[in-house]
């Protein structure tokens, strides 16, 4: 059974605008679910669908297959499963200290102090903020801040980590390093969902990318099938992941084995040439 | 200001216990206020320079600039207390100085006061000096909630301490892309490009207060903040015991002197 799924979800701002019409999507316990789209498509309201900070204005939102009813216990319930990482960690860190703001997410669930702390040390120690852990945010990198964001999240253990633009504005080094971290999570039996632009991040680390456009889902399945695509490409005004345009490009000119697994990664590129 | 917040999270003292530091300051603070004339507090002004520069390790030159301010208010305050007017009091002048029909004349007494006054002042922000440079504000919000300060009042604090700086941060961010495209070129372009960054930075706070209150829901937040404060890492048992020992010692040493030494 899913873990959460929307069904025919819309939703409209205050201010009218539409940004999502009519969504159906399912998240797979323990996938790693890219959502692709330009700016603009609705990516972020939808992420935001998910641990019921935005109720839909038509639709629905299943928890585990149970309706959400957006009760008080029903809300806790939910946040308590899936966290939510946004896109800019300033908007997230309150605290005058890294070990506080972690230990506030925690606390919100009624757990015991030990629990607590030691769950606050577990989350530092994962994202490497244990050096920091006594810092201002003001006086962290912003590197680290999207860090000590992402163990704000992960203290809570959430079955579903869910993280808005995880690389944005992040050098190459920061990139990495975020995304091994939420590997990491992955591998530990959490379903992480992202949300991103960059098309070579979403094919080389997703099980399955969800592509949107104009507030619905236009596509969904697996990162090769769905790249292959020119036409939906051309649609939801993406382009192709290097690695896969530069494999097909190859195997036109018969440089590369045809029957061999699509690479998703330079590495893997590398390797099919050099085999 | 915010140079002072660095400082304070960024020395040699930074990591000491925050409830060693409040105390020790108080201490400094009292025995300037109560002082008589002005070798205690000028011995206290001695001390906290000495602790903070060569103790704490912060940078002299900011330290003096951060002294300096007080002393022009001091200065001109303790002015009107030394000088008096000739004839007025009696006993003998130490000096005198004629303004066209009027004589000023500095007398023992006054002497006395003005000094006083200005070393005790000094000494006192000198003391507070040593607090605030030394001890970063979140170790003074969580020994507040450790002696029990209502958490409406440390939650404040904290939003409060956060936010000044994201504020901050934003308005240089507006102000220079204001500078940028020429905004402040003349006085009338300046006064409408800060008009602008000010309305800018009412609604920019709008929306901060926004996002952050989403961003604490998504946490679980419910109308109370709370968090757990990192345990405080005790000192070497030898250093911790010569801090106290200094603090100790100090208002003895100069008790024993006051009553015997300069009586």
């Amino acid at each position: 059974m899913a873990i959460i799924e929307l069904v025919g979800v819309h939703y409209t701002y205050e201010d009218g605008t539409t940004a999502l019409r009519g969504v159906d999507l399912k998240v797979e316990r323990k996938e790693k679910l890219a959502l692709i789209g330009p700016n603009g498509s609705g990516k972020t309201t939808l992420l935001l669908h998910f641990n019921g900070i935005l109720k839909p204005t038509h639709g629905r939102v299943l928890l585990e297959g149970r309706e959400i009813k957006y009760s008080r216990r029903e809300l806790k319930e939910l946040r308590r499963t899936v966290g939510v990482v946004f896109q800019d960690p300033d908007t997230q860190l309150f605290a005058a200290t890294v070990y506080q703001d972690v230990s506030f997410g925690p606390l919100n669930l009624d757990l015991p102090e030990d629990e607590v702390r030691k769950r606050v040390e577990e989350a530092l120690r994962l994202t490497g903020a244990l050096p920091f852990q006594d810092r201002s945010p003001q006086y962290l990198s912003y590197g680290q801040k999207k860090r000590v964001a992402i163990a704000g999240i992960l203290a809570m253990e959430p079955q579903v980590v869910v993280c808005d633009e995880p690389t944005a504005w992040l050098d190459r080094d920061g990139c990495q390093q975020v995304m091994e971290l939420l590997d990491r999570a992955a591998a530990a039996g959490v379903t992480v969902v992202i949300s991103t632009h960059d098309v070579d991040l979403a094919y080389a680390w997703a099980d399955r990318v969800v592509v949107m456009k104009d507030g619905t889902v236009i596509a969904q399945g697996d990162p090769v099938e769905i790249f292959m695509q020119d036409d939906l490409l051309r649609q939801a005004g993406l382009h192709r992941p290097w690695v896969l345009d530069m494999w097909l490009t190859l195997r036109k000119k018969g440089l590369v084995d045809r029957s061999a697994t699509v690479p998703r990664t330079g590495e893997e590129l590398k390797a099919c040439l050099e085999s | 200001m915010l140079n002072i917040d660095y400082y304070a999270a960024h020395n040699r003292w930074s990591h000491f216990s925050a409830g060693f530091k409040v105390a020790l300051s108080i201490t400094y603070l009292l025995l300037s206020l109560f002082a008589h004339n002005f070798t205690i507090p000028l011995l206290v002004l001695v001390t906290t320079t000495f602790l903070l520069v060569a103790g704490a390790r912060i940078p002299w030159r900011f330290y003096l600039r951060l002294l300096f301010l007080p002393v022009f208010f001091l200065g001109s305050g303790c002015a009107a207390v030394l000088f008096d007017l000739a004839g007025n009091g009696s006993g003998r002048a130490l000096a005198q100085f004629s303004l066209g029909p009027v004589t000023l004349v500095v007398t023992p007494n006054g002497w006395e006061t003005a000094t006083t006054l200005f070393f005790r002042s000094l000494g006192a922000v000198a003391s507070l000096y040593l607090l605030i440079l030394t001890t970063p504000v979140s170790d003074l919000i969580a020994l507040l909630r450790r002696l029990r300060v209502p958490s409406l009042l440390s939650e404040l604090m904290v939003l409060t301490y956060r936010y000044l700086f994201t504020l901050l941060e934003t308005a240089g961010q507006i102000y220079r892309a204001q500078d940028a495209r020429l905004g402040y070129s003349s006085p009338q372009k300046g006064m409408r490009s800060l008009s602008l960054l000010t309305a800018r930075l009412f609604v920019h706070t709008l929306d901060r207060g926004n996002k952050l209150y989403t961003a604490m829901e998504a946490r679980g937040y419910e109308g109370e903040i709370r968090f757990l404060d990192h345990r405080e890492e005790r000192l070497p048992r030898l250093q911790e015991a010569f801090y106290i020992g200094i603090l100790a010692l100090l208002p003895v040493l100069l008790t024993v002197g006051r009553l015997y030494l300069w009586p």
